[in-house]
């Protein structure tokens, strides 16, 4: 943070915001001009370059027993969304949440750092959401550049491809890709080990994404799914052809009430940690 | 003068067992329980998936499947963190210097630290799939024993080449996050021919005898018998070569810049 100047601690509500964003702006900065932005820009690479190959012509019975899981209308739509998802966007999620949520507070607390943090004029739930917010943003933006290399390239090599249905479908799965980065900054802060963090992210947001589709799959305990970040983030592909705004919105919602969630225990768990020293 | 390989070996071995692995192991157990007394109950049509669409013919073929998935995760996804307290950890932590500073050599430090991780490992992940064979017998879903110790031999096996491979990338690295990115390369690297079967079969038409070959773990469950009689060579081949590998990379290490 060399050459960073916060405003002091007393300075008012719009003086915090201001530290807040300043904040945010040098760690985001940090995230993308580390080579972790490089190798994750190369994994986006891979969704564009390898997936349409999966994307044109699955086998006849796959697509005739998808049908029964996520409905006839709009079938080859609908199965291009669900294999770019399955194949590419949940399974970067896992590993995208691990590595850039994995380190906040854990990092600060193996090189400890925690007492020059707190001489400075940020509070340390507030250290914590920029951390938080950083890292998003980070992710958001590889998601989102996939995304928009994904819109320029495929419409000339996969046949079909619903441009508007994708973009609307990726709105959504942004929210649940967001949550592993949230949920890995979580364990982190209420852990203050990075390693244990990462590994514990690894492995529950693997069986969340494993999990992802079985609503479709198994209707019966669709009731349970409610709870899997990466099921709300999915469900919309059932609903393509038919879905309304309210449908997106709704999802969005549900995704963005699961990140508050991870971010607010992070918080607490962030001012737990760091004042303990 | 330098330390004996064999006495550096014993001082790895007796820290080799740590947390992480009985984690791994707890999982299999839960998870491989779950899988053989929860799949049977799923609707029909997760039947027919399994049986067109990936051509496993019947429940014990489809628990073992699905299992084999997650021992092939958790052993990779483990051994991997267990593998960065080889070289990135220490690197991280500013202690490598302190670790060389031992009269040993960086291959025979490798080496040392490689070889019972690896160990236990196997071992760990050896006993995870022996509870889910035993949870398969308990709920009736019995698998031929020769063809599963062969599958699961070999499976493991491939998961320590694919470590190897890590080890030898993570030596151009510097820190965790990177290590982390480049070992789940690795890992998608090795599945591509897996989705390519899933989602587009007729990709293998010309030459079936290429998903046999490459659509790796299932392969191996298409193919008891095969499995039976080579599935534990199969293993050792593997092992040998991770071994190849890490000697390999212990070779670099040495040649290895670390200011």
């Amino acid at each position: 943070m060399t050459g960073l100047v916060l405003p002091a601690r007393d300075a008012g509500a719009a003086a915090g915001l201001a530290r807040l964003r300043l904040l945010v702006g040098v760690e985001y900065k940090r995230i993308m001009q580390s080579r972790v932005a490089w190798l994750l820009a190369g994994l986006m690479v891979y969704t564009v370059l390898v997936i349409p190959f999966i994307l044109t012509g699955p086998q006849e019975e796959f697509t005739r027993l998808l049908a029964g899981w996520i409905g006839h209308d709009a079938l080859d739509g609908k199965i291009i969304l669900f294999i770019r998802i399955d194949a590419a966007m949940n399974k970067l999620s896992i590993i995208m949440g691990a590595v850039l949520g994995g380190g906040i507070i854990a990092d600060e607390k193996a090189r400890g750092s925690f007492d020059i943090l707190l001489s400075k004029p940020v509070a340390a739930g507030d250290y914590f959401l920029a951390k938080w917010a950083a890292a998003l943003l980070a992710l958001a933006t590889f998601y989102v550049g996939g995304c928009l290399l994904a819109l320029a390239t495929f419409p000339f090599s996969v046949a079909g491809f619903p441009a508007a249905d994708f973009a609307v479908l990726s709105a959504i799965h942004l929210f649940a890709a967001l949550f592993s980065a949230g949920f890995a900054a979580m364990l982190a802060a209420a852990t203050g080990n990075r390693l244990l963090a990462m590994l514990t992210s690894v492995v529950v947001v693997g069986m969340l994404v494993g999990f992802a589709f079985v609503g479709f799959y198994f209707p019966a305990i669709q009731w349970a799914m409610q709870l899997n970040p990466f099921f709300h983030g999915v469900k919309l592909i059932g609903l393509v052809g038919a879905y309304t705004a309210w449908d997106v919105l709704g999802a969005i919602a549900v995704l963005i009430g699961f990140n508050l969630v991870v971010a607010a225990i992070g918080r607490w768990r962030a001012i737990v940690l760091i004042g303990r020293g | 003068m330098h330390l004996s390989f064999a006495r550096l070996l014993a001082l790895e071995a007796r820290g080799a067992i740590r947390p992480l692995h009985w984690t791994m192991l707890g999982l299999l157990a839960l998870l491989g329980a779950l899988v053989a007394a929860w799949l049977p109950a799923w609707p029909e049509s997760v039947y027919r998936f399994f049986d067109r669409v990936l051509n496993l013919h019947g429940w014990p073929e489809m628990i073992f499947g699905n299992n084999l998935i997650t021992i092939f995760f958790m052993a990779f996804w483990f051994g991997l963190f267990d593998l960065l307290r080889v070289y990135i950890l220490p690197l991280e932590g500013e202690y490598l210097d302190l670790l060389l500073s031992k009269p040993v050599r960086r291959r025979s430090y490798m080496l040392a630290r490689l070889l019972p991780s690896f160990a236990v490992l196997t071992g760990f992940a050896a006993i995870g799939a022996a509870v889910h064979s035993a949870a398969m017998l308990a709920v009736g879903q019995a698998y031929d024993l020769a063809a599963y110790l062969g599958v699961v031999g070999a499976v493991l096996g491939f998961v320590l080449v694919m470590l190897a491979v890590a080890n030898l990338a993570l030596l151009q690295l510097r820190d965790s996050f990177s290590a982390l990115l480049v070992g789940f390369a690795v890992f998608m690297a090795c599945f591509v021919p897996s989705l390519v079967y899933l989602y587009r079969a007729d990709a293998y038409a010309g030459a079936p005898w290429l998903a046999d070959l490459l659509v790796f773990p299932v392969n191996l469950i298409w193919h008891p018998g095969i499995a039976a009689a080579w599935g534990g060579w199969i293993g050792l081949g593997f092992a040998g070569i991770a071994l190849l590998l890490v000697w390999l990379a212990g070779l670099r290490f040495e040649r290895r810049d670390l200011a």
